[in-house]
Formats: structure tokens, C-alpha cells, sequence
């Protein structure tokens, strides 16, 4: 799993490609805690090559939104099986998921 | 009003008028029927009436003949015996007729008013008691306006003949005799006959003929209320007749064999009354065949009804879900709507794949299926039934994975086979339902008919008293699944190996892009799980073996290991965290935290797999989950 991040507008754009899953999530983990400061204003997720996403995926994004506090959490992209999981979290009540 | 509706409404009165119209033709023919047949019984009792009379004329007659008896002279004797054999004649004639002629009963009462009037000439003291017979005798044709004419003719003959007896006692030197022989004084007297005969008599036979107008129309009226109930029995004959045809027309063939000649379906059904309450159905739908039994509470005309509605609103809800559960939780909601009657139906109904066999079913309330593999082994297809449909509100059913194979024949049933009672009152059972069907030789096509033979046999003379339905089905034609094996050591690394082999698996039966992500998904969450404990607490990793399998619609995983008995199911409930998460209004990211480790993911293979089972056996722990698309 890859991950490229870009600064637009104070927003940090990361890219993912590839699954986020029990094994690749740890990648994930490491880049939130290196990248996510507190100077920037919010961060979105560009899940457009992200195959799936599963639980330990998600509690990485939940520890994020934490992080992040009051600034934004953005998902784009998210392919019918990434929705159907976080529906079924119950999370899409909780993260913005656009498809 | 516009034109076209104003001759719309006359159309539909005009057709309305119609069908009524046609209706009251219907009734007159059954009255007139009615009429004509006591026409009938009254011409033969009026024949007879009118010979036995005649007889007697005839034996006097004869009797006088031979010296036996005085009539007078020997011309009269002879008129006797004439009149006698004219009667006989009549009779006869009107046998041969068989009492039918419309005109019978006018030359029959006239025979009998000549016959009574010539008596009562000739005894007339005998009064006009002798006129009952006529007035009798017309009262039984129930007919007033007979009645009336020989009522009235009666009368007129009687005071005719008390006229004629007083004219001639004065005019005739014969009758004047006659009277003299017979000691009758009376007729020398007018006044007198007046007074003390002709009026009481004339009173008397008013009397008499108003209660026989009163007998005459209780008759009239009593055979028409009898046409009035044979009509209203025999609409409600075609009414069942009709409906019996639209049931039956609205289920599919009793036997159906699939074009490709992957699998053939055969049904029966022999409803108590003419309609009743029980149904099955099958149907394709893309690639799936669809098929279904059920069995309403109530029998005759309303379960039928409700039968009808029942069965349509599944069917049509099954093609316009995306799932089979969606379908029937949202069948059961229909069902509860409108229904105040308070019916409810069980169903079973299963969903299979016509290349692969595999597919899911959902029980609500039915016995359980029996399953006939080609071996000649009997199962049930057994699993906790969730609650009939049209009780209660929120019934979500579940549905289960089933599979059958080449060769397999599946039977469904509903309890009218294995309630079905004998002469000493005990029931088939299912365990000879079993019995017959493992025993049984016949073919799909012919198997429930088959099975309905063996239980007709124990029934012996005792009535059917529950609808009786059977649905058999089978495959002829397997798509062979395709499979893959591997063993791995139950660690971390492995996962990707299992999942490698997972997706070549699902490309090979060409899986649709998002089946095949969520089959990931779940198969991520049982990786990670097993691998993670499997082994825990022994000093060495253990390997494990995944077997797989997959088809044109389904997928299915295996994972066998050593280790000590561990359930990936069994741990905390997440989907109540899952549901807190969604429902909570503060802090709910935290209770994410409070999951323990696994509880998320054992969430996501509940609700991602179609089917998950553990089972511990032979010291392996064994977990299969199974999706389907």
C-alpha cells in the first residue's frame, strides 16, 4: 500500500492505493502520526485506488479523527464495498464519505 | 358529463342489467320446472281419481248386467259400463303419456266434473259433498286460476242439478218416478231445497273452496321459495367453480422441466374443499430458479384469498428486492397491512443457483424440507424457523446458506401430508414421510404423487382434512466448483498468501468486482482472527490449512487447525457497540476504543458472510464462512 500526500490550501490531500487491511493498516498508522501536525487544517482521505478498507483500517481512522479533533476528516472516492463497510460500522454517521 | 363517460356508465348498467337478466331467465326455468313436475304428480293422482270413479259406474253397471243389481233399465247399465271404460281408456292414455300433456288436465278435470255431476244428479241428497272431489283434485295443481274455473264450475253444475231435479220432479214422468222409488220428497218442494238445501250447501262449499284457494297458494308459494333456494345454490356453485379455476390458474404447471435440462420441478396440491388455503410456486429469476411452499391458517374460500395475496405480494417482492431477506421482511409488513381478518401464512422458500446448486433459503414457520441425496440418504433441512408472516410487526427473517447437488431431490410439504389421519385416528408422521421418501423409486416428475399414493393407502376410508401440497425439486446438472487448497503457518505472513489464493480463486469463476471485495474484506477479518489466536499460548506456531471453494455465485473458506479449542465467534457482542457508535451522542469515537481487539471484526464476518459455523472435532478447530452473490 502507497501513500503520496500533497498540501492544498492548508488541507493535507493524501492518496492511498492499495487495501487497507489487518496486515497494511500499520502503514497507514505510521504516516497519520508523522504527517498529521497540529499546522495543518484538516485532512482528506482520496480513497480512489483504495480496494477495501477493513476493521483495523478503521480504527486507525478513528485514532486519526481523534488527532484531528475539531478539523475535518474527508473521504472521496469510496468505492461501493468501502461504503458498505462503514455502514455497517455505523460510522458513516460519524466520517464524511463521499463516493 | 362527457359523452364517453355518460355512455360508459350505460354500458356498465346495461351489462349489469344483463348478467340480472340473465339470472332471473335462469330462475323462471327452474320454477317453470318445479310447476310442471307437480303438474305432473297431480295429472297422475287425477287420472286415478277419475278411473277409480268410473270403475264403480262400470261394476254397478256390470253387477246390473247379471241381475245383481237395479239400476233401472237396461240401457243405463250399459251407459255405466261405456262411461267405465271410457274412463280406463283416459287413464290408459295418460299413462302412456306419462301424465305429461299439456292439456291433460283440463280433459281429466272435465271428466271428473261430468263424472260427479251425473252422480250427484242421481243421488243429490248426498250433497255437494260429492263436488269436494273436483275441488280436490284442482287444488293440488297449485294452480288458482284453475282452482277457480273448476271451482266455479262445480257450483254451477251443483245448482244446476238442484234446478233440474225440481224442473223435472214437475216435467218429467221418468224423474218424477225416479224420485218417487228413491222416497225424495224434497224436490216437490222449491222453497224447501231453497232454504234448508241450496243455501247451507252453497255456504258450506264457499267455506270449502276458500281453504283449498289457501292450500293452493301455501303450494304455489312453498315451490317457488323451493326454485328461489335452487338458484341461489347453484350461483353459489359457479361462483366456487370460478374461483377454483382462477386458483389453480394462478399457480405454475404441476411439473416443469428447465429448458436446459439443469433441473425439473413437480408439485401437487388437493385442497380440502374446492379452494383452499395451502400454495407452492417456482419461478427463474436470471440465474436463480426460485421456489416456495406455504400454507395459510384458515381453509376454504377466505384462505384462499388470502392465499392469492400472499403469494403474489412474496413473488413480487422477491423480484424487486436486493436480497431474499429484504423480500420476505418486507412481505411480512404487506401481509399485516389490510389484514383484519387476522390470517397468517407459513412459508419456506428457497433461492438456488441453477449452475451451482448453492443458494439460501428462509424458513418462516414451515416444517423443515427433506433432502434425498442420490445415495438414497434422508435429511431435514432443519434450522430455528423464524415466526409465520402477518402476526406480528418487525419479523425479520434470517436467511440460510443450502446447497444441493447433481442427483439430490428436495421436498418441500406442508403438514396436511404428515397430519393426514387414518380410521383409528393416527397420523402419518414425519418420520414415515421419511420413511416413504427414502424408499420411494420415482423420479422428480412423479415422486409427489408418488408420496400422496403411500399416504391415501394409511388413510384408508378416513376424509381428508387439511389441504395437502408437496413441491419436489432437483438438479440434474452441477457446475463443478472450482478449489483450492493451502497450509500455512497460522501467522501473520501467511495472510497474504491465503489472500492471493482467495482472489486467483474469485477471478476463475469470474466474481463480480464488489462481491469480490467484500469476500476481502471478510476474508481480512478471519485472518486476522484465527491467525492472531490460533496458536496463542503454545510455544510453537502451528500451520493451518484453508481449504476453498468457489462457484459462479458463491464463495466459501474453510480454516483448519491444531490448536486449542478457540471459537472466532465467541467474544464480546459487538453489534451492540457498533449500534452505540451509531447512536450515541458524545464521545462516541471512544467506544470504539472500548471494542476488545477482534470485536469490530468478528462484527464484520457476521454481517458479511451469508453463513459462519464453528464446529470443534477430532482435536481441529473448524471454521467455515460462506458469502454469496
Amino acid at each position: 500500500m502507497t501513500i503520496n500526500g500533497i498540501m492544498e490550501e492548508g488541507i493535507l490531500v493524501a492518496t492511498i492505493e492499495g487495501r487497507i487491511d489487518s496486515v497494511t493498516s500499520d502503514t497507514l498508522e505510521t504516516y497519520i502520526d508523522v504527517n498529521v501536525t497540529d499546522e495543518i487544517q484538516g485532512l482528506t482521505l482520496d480513497f480512489a485506488d483504495v480496494d477495501f478498507i477493513s476493521s483495523k483500517g478503521l480504527r486507525v481512522l478513528v485514532a486519526t479523527k481523534k488527532k484531528l479533533g475539531n478539523r475535518e476528516l474527508l473521504i472521496t472516492h469510496a468505492n461501493s464495498a468501502v461504503m458498505e463497510v462503514f455502514r455497517l460500522s455505523g460510522l458513516l454517521r460519524i466520517f464524511k464519505v463521499e463516493a | 358529463m362527457a359523452d364517453r363517460e355518460k355512455s360508459k356508465l350505460n354500458s356498465d348498467s346495461s351489462a349489469q342489467s344483463n348478467s340480472s337478466q340473465k339470472d332471473s331467465v335462469q330462475n323462471r326455468k327452474v320454477l317453470l320446472d318445479l310447476i310442471s313436475d307437480n303438474e305432473v304428480r297431480s295429472n297422475c293422482i287425477a287420472s286415478k281419481c277419475l278411473l277409480g270413479i268410473t270403475l264403480l259406474f262400470g261394476i254397478l253397471g256390470l253387477a246390473a248386467l247379471f241381475g245383481l243389481y237395479d239400476v233401472g233399465d237396461r240401457v243405463i247399465a250399459i251407459d255405466f259400463v261405456i262411461v267405465s271404460l271410457l274412463g280406463v281408456f283416459i287413464y290408459i292414455h295418460a299413462r302412456l303419456l306419462q301424465f305429461k300433456h299439456r292439456g291433460l288436465k283440463y280433459l281429466v278435470l272435465i271428466g271428473i266434473l261430468l263424472v260427479t255431476s251425473v252422480t250427484h244428479f242421481l243421488f243429490p241428497q248426498n250433497a255437494i259433498a260429492i263436488f269436494y272431489l273436483p275441488l280436490l283434485v284442482s287444488t293440488s295443481y297449485y294452480d288458482r286460476k284453475l282452482s277457480a274455473i273448476v271451482y266455479i264450475l262445480s257450483w254451477l253444475l251443483y245448482t244446476a242439478n238442484m234446478a233440474l231435479n225440481v224442473i223435472l220432479e214437475q216435467t218429467s214422468s221418468v224423474v218424477a218416478q225416479y224420485h218417487a222409488y228413491m222416497e225424495v220428497t224434497m224436490w216437490k218442494q222449491p222453497k224447501f231445497v231453497l232454504l234448508y238445501y241450496f243455501i247451507p250447501q252453497t255456504a258450506m262449499f264457499l267455506i270449502t273452496a276458500a281453504i283449498g284457494a289457501g292450500l293452493s297458494l301455501r303450494g304455489k308459494n312453498l315451490i317457488q321459495a323451493q326454485a328461489d333456494m335452487y338458484a341461489k345454490a347453484v350461483a353459489a356453485e359457479t361462483e366456487i367453480a370460478t374461483a377454483k379455476k382462477i386458483q389453480r390458474g394462478s399457480l405454475p404447471a404441476t411439473y416443469y422441466k428447465d429448458p436446459d435440462g439443469r433441473y425439473e420441478v413437480s408439485a401437487f396440491l388437493r385442497p380440502v374443499k374446492e379452494i383452499g388455503g395451502d400454495f407452492y410456486g417456482y419461478f427463474r429469476m436470471g440465474d436463480d430458479v426460485v421456489f416456495m411452499i406455504g400454507d395459510v391458517s384458515d381453509k376454504g374460500l377466505p384462505a384462499a384469498m388470502f392465499m392469492m395475496q400472499s403469494k403474489n405480494t412474496i413473488k413480487t417482492l422477491v423480484q424487486n428486492s436486493s436480497s431474499l431477506q429484504e423480500a420476505i421482511t418486507r412481505a411480512n409488513t404487506v401481509l399485516l397491512d389490510d389484514n383484519k381478518s387476522g390470517m397468517f401464512v407459513t412459508l419456506w422458500i428457497g433461492i438456488l443457483n441453477v449452475k451451482t446448486g448453492v443458494g439460501q433459503y428462509v424458513n418462516c414457520g414451515h416444517l423443515p424440507p427433506l433432502l434425498k441425496h442420490a445415495d438414497g440418504t434422508v435429511e431435514a433441512i432443519e434450522c430455528e424457523p423464524d415466526l409465520f408472516l402477518g402476526i406480528l410487526e418487525d419479523v425479520a427473517p434470517e436467511a440460510h446458506v443450502f446447497r444441493l447437488d447433481a442427483g439430490d431431490q428436495l421436498l418441500l410439504f406442508t403438514d396436511g401430508l404428515t397430519d393426514a389421519e387414518n380410521e383409528t385416528k393416527e397420523q402419518f408422521g414425519s418420520a414415515a414421510l421419511r420413511g416413504a421418501l427414502a424408499e420411494s423409486k420415482a423420479n422428480t416428475a412423479h415422486l409427489c404423487e408418488n408420496l400422496i399414493e403411500r399416504i391415501d393407502v394409511f388413510a384408508g376410508k378416513s376424509t381428508q382434512f387439511d389441504d395437502m401440497t408437496a413441491l419436489a425439486i432437483s438438479f440434474n446438472e452441477i457446475e463443478p466448483s472450482h478449489r483450492a487448497s493451502l497450509e500455512v503457518p497460522a501467522v501473520s505472513a501467511s495472510i497474504e498468501q491465503i489472500m492471493n489464493g482467495c482472489n486467483d480463486l474469485l477471478q476463475s469463476v469470474a466474481c463480480p468486482q464488489n462481491a469480490r471485495r467484500l469476500v476481502d474484506v471478510m476474508m481480512d477479518e478471519v485472518c486476522a482472527n484465527i491467525v492472531g489466536y490460533a496458536y496463542k499460548g503454545t510455544p510453537e506456531d502451528g500451520t493451518m490449512r484453508v481449504e476453498l471453494e468457489a462457484g459462479a455465485n458463491f464463495f466459501k473458506a474453510e480454516f483448519i487447525d491444531h490448536g486449542v479449542a478457540f471459537d472466532p465467534l465467541d467474544g464480546e457482542r459487538p453489534v451492540t457497540d457498533a449500534v452505540a457508535i451509531a447512536t450515541s451522542e458524545d464521545d462516541q469515537l471512544d467506544s470504539l476504543d472500548d471494542i476488545s481487539e477482534g470485536g469490530l471484526g468478528i462484527y464484520f464476518i457476521r454481517s458479511l458472510s451469508d453463513d459462519c459455523k464453528y464446529r470443534y472435532e477430532n482435536h481441529e478447530n473448524h471454521f467455515t464462512v460462506t458469502k454469496i452473490w
